[in-house]
């Protein structure tokens, strides 16, 4: 029995992450980052994130009501974090924003990188979701 | 024509921003703009930023080579620059040194990560090896 519980709830979460990649739970919206070149160390790496309505099976595109801020965060192994070189995005779309400088590196460092969308209003965090790298 | 009239700003004397002591192995003081020697090759360097230094954001550096009669010239060997945080113990995104003129170079793609101690290291490189190399201490 908890065994099936198990993979019950394995299957959900992986059926929920699918649908919602990113969740931003505080304005029921997701979002996806897609890979256009990369993910590179060392050289500068490209991608897009789109957004839509949490619930919506089509994944219709819609723009979010606040201000998008998109960056690279460095978790490393000893507990500490901070961010990365500076992005810079841009609105391609409706509901879509493309980064073309993206820069990675470990530089001896032992962690990984996400990229985070936070989703401002006024200066103030609304909702923030994350895309974990993973470099091959 | 740059070049002349950087040349003539090199020759009005000491800046204020310069401390020509140097102290173990790190020489220069942090500022506006510094000068070190390569030991080994009898090659100064003058640096001045040309944006920044700043954190997250991208920061450049011109990097001029002169010879010990003040004239400019290429580096015997490859010239290579590194961050290095050493209170953290890692690096960051690779430096691009592009060759501007004779002598002249800029360092882009500098990003400094975070607050605190940074060394940049210039390196003269011969097969991927380190021949010569000063650094530069910058509290940001």
């Amino acid at each position: 029995m908890k065994t099936l519980t198990f993979l019950f709830i394995l299957l959900f979460t992986s059926i929920s992450m699918a649908n919602c990649p990113m969740e931003f739970v505080e304005v029921d919206l997701c979002g996806k980052l897609t890979w256009i070149d990369g993910p590179y160390l060392n050289k500068k790496s490209h991608f897009t994130v789109e957004f839509w309505a949490k619930g919506d099976e089509n994944k219709t595109r819609i723009e979010p009501e606040f201000e998008i801020d998109i960056y690279s965060w460095m978790i490393m192994e000893s507990g500490m974090s901070h961010g990365g070189p500076k992005i810079t995005s841009k609105k391609t779309g409706v509901g879509i924003y493309e980064v073309k400088d993206a820069r990675f590196f470990m530089g001896t460092m032992k962690g990984h990188w996400e990229i985070r969308v936070e989703l401002m209003e006024k200066f103030e965090d609304i909702s923030m979701a994350a895309h974990k790298v993973e470099f091959n | 024509m740059r070049l002349i009239i950087l040349i003539f700003l090199l020759g009005c004397g000491d800046s204020p921003f310069i401390n020509k002591e140097t102290s173990g192995e790190v020489r220069g003081i942090p500022g506006l703009e510094n000068e070190l020697v390569f030991p080994s090759q009898k090659v100064i360097l003058k640096t001045y930023w040309n944006k920044g230094p700043i954190v997250s954001d991208e920061s450049k550096l011109t990097i001029i080579l002169l010879d010990e009669y003040g004239r400019t010239i290429d580096p015997p060997l490859k010239l290579n620059i590194l961050l290095w945080m050493p209170t953290m113990g890692h690096g960051s995104f690779p430096v691009k040194v592009k060759k501007l003129s004779q002598g002249v170079y800029e360092a882009q793609e500098i990003f400094f990560t975070m607050e605190g101690y940074w060394d940049i290291h210039f390196q003269l490189m011969e097969n991927n090896k380190v021949q010569d190399e000063v650094k530069w201490g910058l509290e940001l």
